[in-house]
């Protein structure tokens, strides 16, 4: 039985995680690398944007679904985004919020569609149904519009409430 | 949230709903920086596209070649080809019924498919690959390269503009189609357009599970957030008004009522609305008798266009008596002051007045109803009634008159016999002129010319012997029978119209033999001679017929045609003549005669 190859990522804190070649190719960023590299060594692969606890948190996602297709989510979300994900990437998702933002920029970083997908979703269910108030106070952004600005924006965008 | 790249939050705010996007873009300066990337935008219409095309797709389509899911993979991928063919087999999708909510799917289908194809498809501009490269330089290095042949594709407003007028498109299509579907103003929804106008504010019942109720209830909340911006706004809120006026009664408490007219008083509402809408009010008058001062509020508010409401099908009531009917009315007249003058109230609803009065089954009743509004309308001229409108009261107008010893001078009469009026009023007419005037009816005929007008409504009206000879028997004394054509043709002015409407007459007389007797006996002489039997006897059908109408014609004034041609028959042999064109022959040629007895005198 031929043992399966295996590929070494680094994050940016030094951690290493071996991981099954087929599973991190649901990166386009490592499959890219791979391409590039010798096939008959264990390459390792430096992430140098992306944190070990996202990282992990990242393979989890690829040992996952590099089996189970992620299913597409609709844009825009008609709904709450539990109501359209598996009961798996339900249970990926429950994570602090400083993680989840994390994720959102490896996913992006690491070109892995899906799980960006996954992550952004998951911030907009959020954000939904919010005030910018309220929304404001949930990601702690401070804000620094002058109440004209907001009031002309607000002129200029309320057509989107008449949706 | 603050390490989020522009592009991660873009991809973010593509999941958002319209409303909550707008929300998001007020956060902070950062994140409302997308609203100037024409990407972004695009992106916003075409999922909103994407989504508004599989809604539509899943609500309307049947027995369709696509299904769902191909429908949602094509419109995923990238296959330009695939994606125009399902836009064109989207347009022509059959519809699962016919009701008003698929003819307004359809109608978004159309439009969202244009879209799609002009502004996803066609359009390549705005893509998403430059946005990074666009959305890391500083406003400063914007303004540098400004020459870069993209950038106005990239920073712009435009599919922004695009979006809003794709919502608005949506919004306006589905009013429209909503509004024009519907015929008959109280079908809109009285109860639906309440809750949505009084925000739920008096509870109605409702019937959430029926999928109009849902339709109209969307519909009034889309319209009303957006009147001010559609073109035809003022014919819609026409529709709704009428629909109110007419609803209200049967469905809610005057307060309620009250509540609602005081409502669209105060708001910036303003459309053509007729008073003829009165005749709501009018209808169930004590229902709003409370409440006239906010009715005439309404529509003075309103662009009202002076037509007065007709008080047919207004009074089906069972009154006590004639007085307390004269009261109803009265009332309801005093309140139209408010809109016009006692004399044209008075003039408008003369007719309106004596034709209720005929209705009532006394006569009692008919003297008292007649004589409480005369008392209460002094100034009502009887000489001015227009009789030429009589609409079947003209007797009771007249014996009112005689009674209050009122003599309608010849000039003001004469016209009701040369126009409309009906077969019963013509009677009443020239027995007035005959009793007034002491006038025989060749004098009126001289005078009037009604005998033309007279055959008219015989024609109009025939529907059996019996109607044809009370129709005679009404204007003519039994005296005056046989009728002198020759002295009638003599006073007329125009006797080949005469003789036009004899033909149409006995054309409508081929019911039978009884109408073509009846006819033949009343005139002396006849008129019933070759030239009318050339004219009428193709439109003769039946044999028998035909027989009586070619036996009852005269040759001329002493000999009947029968004889005329039994002679010709005996005199030469026309055996071999077997022609029944007679209209190929001159009325003067013997075989115009000989065709004329072949046709009638043989069965079909």
């Amino acid at each position: 039985m031929s043992e399966t190859k295996q590929v070494e990522l680094t994050s940016k804190d030094k951690v290493s995680f071996k991981v099954d070649r087929d599973v991190i190719l649901m990166s386009g960023l490592v499959k890219d690398m791979l391409e590039e590299g010798d096939e008959d060594e264990t390459p390792i692969i430096p992430i140098p944007n992306v944190d070990s606890k996202p990282l992990q948190k990242v393979i989890e996602y690829c040992q996952y679904h590099h089996k189970e297709p992620a299913q597409e989510i609709e844009k825009p979300l008609k709904g709450k985004i539990e109501d359209v994900i598996c009961d798996w990437d339900k249970k990926f998702l429950e994570i602090d919020q400083s993680l989840l933002i994390e994720l959102i920029m490896a996913a992006n970083y690491l070109n892995i569609k899906d799980l960006l997908d996954l992550t952004c979703a998951k911030v907009a269910s959020m954000i939904k149904g919010k005030s910018p108030e309220q929304i404001r106070e949930m990601f702690g952004i401070e804000n620094d519009f002058t109440p004209e600005e907001e009031a002309k924006i607000r002129e200029e965008n309320k057509w989107c409430e008449e949706a | 949230m603050h390490n989020l790249s522009l592009d991660e939050l873009f991809c973010v705010m593509e999941y958002l709903p319209l409303h909550d996007l707008s929300n998001a873009l007020l956060v902070c300066k950062e994140w409302h920086s997308l609203d100037q990337y024409e990407p972004f935008w695009k992106m916003i219409l075409h999922h909103h596209l994407n989504g508004k095309l599989i809604l539509l797709f899943d609500r309307m389509a049947s027995n369709h070649l696509w299904n769902i899911g191909k429908v949602k993979e094509t419109l995923k991928g990238n296959d330009v080809k695939s994606k125009y063919s399902l836009l064109r087999a989207l347009k022509s999708c059959k519809l699962k019924e016919t009701t008003i909510n698929y003819q307004i799917d359809k109608a978004l289908m159309n439009s969202v498919c244009f879209s799609y194809e002009s502004h996803i498809l066609k359009d390549r501009t705005a893509s998403r690959e430059s946005l990074g490269r666009f959305s890391r330089l500083e406003e400063s290095e914007l303004q540098e390269v400004e020459e870069v042949e993209d950038r106005s594709s990239m920073i712009g407003k435009r599919f922004k503009y695009l979006m809003e007028r794709q919502l608005f498109s949506n919004i306006a299509i589905t009013i429209s189609t909503f509004f024009n579907s519907i015929h008959y103003n109280k079908q809109i929804g009285f109860k639906e357009f309440f809750n949505v106008f009084m925000n739920g504010e008096v509870e109605l019942e409702s019937k959430p599970n029926e999928d109009m109720y849902k339709l109209r209830i969307e519909v009034f909340t889309l319209f009303l957030k957006n009147y001010q911006r559609l073109d035809n706004a003022s014919k819609y809120w026409e529709q709704i008004l009428n629909c109110c006026l007419y609803e209200m009664a049967k469905q809610c408490q005057v307060q309620d009522c009250e509540k609602l007219l005081k409502k669209i008083i105060n708001s910036d509402v303003v459309c053509p609305l007729s008073n003829t809408m009165l005749g709501c009010v009018f209808k169930d008058f004590e229902y709003y008798e409370g409440i006239l001062p906010i009715i005439t509020q309404l529509f003075q508010k309103m662009k009202t266009y002076y037509e007065m409401p007709t008080f047919s099908g207004n009074f089906n009531f069972n009154y006590r008596d004639g007085i307390s009917k004269a009261n109803d009315i009265v009332k309801r007249l005093r309140y139209l002051e408010n809109f016009k003058s006692e004399q044209e109230i008075i003039e408008q609803y003369m007719v309106d007045l004596f034709r209720i009065c005929t209705s009532l089954i006394s006569t009692d009743d008919q003297n008292n109803f007649i004589d409480e509004i005369l008392r209460v309308y002094p100034s009502m001229d009887l000489l001015k009634f227009p009789f030429k409108e009589g609409f079947f009261v003209v007797d009771k107008v007249i014996e009112v008159a005689n009674r209050k010893g009122i003599q309608y001078p010849f000039e003001s009469i004469q016209q009701a016999l040369t126009e409309g009026t009906s077969l019963t009023d013509t009677a009443s007419i020239i027995r007035y002129i005959r009793d007034h005037f002491k006038m025989d009816i060749y004098e009126i005929q001289k005078r009037t010319q009604f005998f033309i007008n007279f055959l008219w409504q015989q024609i109009n009206s025939y529907q059996t012997f019996d109607h044809l000879k009370e129709g005679f028997n009404g204007v003519f004394l039994p005296s005056e029978f046989p009728i002198d054509l020759n002295r009638l043709l003599e006073v007329t002015e125009n006797p080949d119209s005469i003789w036009r409407r004899f033909k149409s007459l006995v054309n409508f007389s081929f019911d039978g033999t009884d109408g073509l007797l009846y006819l033949n006996e009343i005139f002396t002489p006849t008129i019933f001679n070759v030239e009318t039997l050339s004219a009428c006897v193709n439109n003769c059908y039946d044999s028998d017929i035909r027989q009586v109408l070619y036996n009852i014609t005269m040759f001329d004034e002493n000999e009947k045609l029968s004889d005329h041609v039994e002679k010709m028959l005996q005199e030469k042999d026309w055996s071999d003549f077997t022609d029944t064109d007679h209209g190929q022959y001159p009325i003067s040629d013997p075989k115009h005669l000989i065709a004329l007895y072949r046709m009638c005198m043989h069965d079909d």
